[in-house]
């Protein structure tokens, strides 16, 4: 019958408009994280501007010494992948493009015959990995939304300790880097050893980290520089993750953002199709209704003449 | 020139707990305990953990520091708000840091026992866990306590 079909559109349509509403809370929500996440980056500024300074002061200060520990190794034996995604899903291509990312890296350093150790933040990470037969060597979860210090500061110890055991050569970081509110790029980092000032990370989110002014003529240092840049090697990790972690929770809710709109904006599209077609399907079933008893009524009149 | 002011900053990760003027900075590094005064050397050093104090001109500041690094920067241009001529800016760099003041002491007791928790776990049976995630967990929790007994011994 007609009507059943008009009552199943409807049920549809009731279904669709309570997507949206969720959807639509989750973009407000997101958007109002967003703004919280790049004052806590901007609040970050300054230490990483601090830090870079003492990074470029030390290794500008004896060449030799800067040489040896800074800088990428030119042929690593073993690598830390860090790869760092979200706790959630519901983001569009945030944790998907990240992850991407890191499987190939692991395929390019697994060619050149390095072992590989992956550790990974973010709940979205093992599960992918595993599944596709890669062992995760350490995996962190829960702190993604909203990073504390702390939690970089475990990241960075679990992945600078065998650094600075000599188990491992380099540790790279593969993350989104959060540019604008609109553009967010992966981008994989070296953390240990720690650039040289000649190659910075310029390109790799730190970026807008204004370039520090290397301090004229002589400068002191204590202790020595190498025990100044193997003491800072650690900290400097840990506030790399940091920012790292506030960008990825920034593009996380940017990223976010972006899907739910989308989202809520199909939502509505399908909702005003389903409603024309339910009223399509009203307007029909009323015809034919119409036409039944306009034939019926026609077949009941006693015949003309009889 | 002697007891002219310079820019002065602490910062952690998560805000800068200083920025302004002052007179003078205390501090240990790893030589001893230094003092640093407007148009002193270029200096990078450590910070041990400990406090440091800021003789601000608002009035002297404690706050305590667990571990980190700082740079004296003393050059022409290098005080932003001297307009001509040399100026020096310190900068502090703290992973963790808090105002003496706003020890919570409650808090601190909390942390020393969690660790200390966590450490006898670990030094106990084996946990099944890899060795290197044993040992990051351990490493963790030594800073936890560490920082913990820091924080109250100086609030007492």
């Amino acid at each position: 019958m007609a009507g059943g079909q008009e009552r199943v559109l409807r049920r549809r349509i009731k279904s669709v408009n309570a997507t949206k509403k969720i959807t639509k809370a989750m973009e407000l929500i997101a958007a109002s994280q967003i703004s919280r996440s790049q004052q806590r980056i901007a609040a970050n500024r300054p230490f990483r501007v601090g830090m870079a300074n003492l990074i470029i002061e030390a290794a500008s200060a004896n060449k030799t010494i800067a040489e040896k520990m800074l800088g990428t190794p030119e042929s690593p034996k073993v690598i830390t992948i860090v790869c760092l995604v979200g706790d959630r899903g519901l983001s569009g291509a945030y944790n998907s493009s990240v992850l991407r990312a890191t499987e190939r890296l692991l395929a390019e350093k697994a060619a050149t015959g390095a072992e590989i150790r992956l550790v990974t933040v973010g709940k979205k990470a093992p599960s992918y990995f595993r599944f596709r037969g890669f062992d995760v060597t350490e995996s962190f979860l829960g702190f993604s939304d909203k990073p504390e210090f702390a939690d970089a500061r475990a990241v960075a110890t679990a992945i600078a300790q065998p650094f600075a055991a000599g188990e491992v050569d380099q540790v790279l970081l593969v993350s989104m880097t959060y540019l604008t509110a609109a553009i967010q790029q992966v981008a994989v980092a070296q953390l240990l050893p720690l650039p040289g000032p000649e190659e910075g990370n310029d390109d790799e989110g730190t970026a807008k980290v204004p370039t520090p002014v290397a301090t004229e003529g002589y400068t002191e240092f204590e202790p020595d520089v190498e025990h100044l840049l193997q003491e800072l090697a650690p900290k400097a990790v840990e506030a790399e993750v940091f920012a790292a972690l506030l960008e990825g929770a920034a593009s996380f809710h940017a990223s976010q953002q972006r899907a739910m709109a989308a989202a809520t904006e199909n939502a509505e599209e399908l909702a005003r199709t389903l409603t024309r077609t339910m009223n399509r399907a009203r307007q029909d079933a009323i015809t034919t209704e119409i036409m039944e008893i306009v034939g019926g009524a026609e077949a009941l009149r006693p015949a003309k003449g009889a | 020139m002697a007891g002219a002011t310079f820019a002065a900053n602490l910062v952690c990760p998560e805000r800068a707990l200083f920025e302004g003027r002052a007179k003078a900075v205390s501090c240990r590094t790893s030589d001893g305990l230094i003092t640093l005064q407007n148009l002193r050397t270029p200096l990078v050093a450590d910070v041990l953990p400990g406090v440091v104090t800021i003789e601000a001109e608002s009035g002297d500041l404690a706050i305590l520091v667990h571990g980190g690094f700082l740079q004296v920067a003393t050059g022409p241009g290098l005080d932003p708000d001297v307009e001509s001529g040399p100026g020096s800016t310190v900068t502090v760099l703290a992973g963790v840091a808090e105002l003496v003041s706003e020890i919570d002491v409650a808090r601190a007791e909390l942390a020393k026992a969690a660790a200390e928790a966590e450490l006898s776990s670990l030094s106990g049976s084996n946990t099944g866990e890899d060795d290197h995630v044993v040992a990051s967990r351990r490493a963790t929790a030594e800073a936890d306590l560490a920082r913990a007994d820091l924080r109250l011994a100086t609030a007492r």
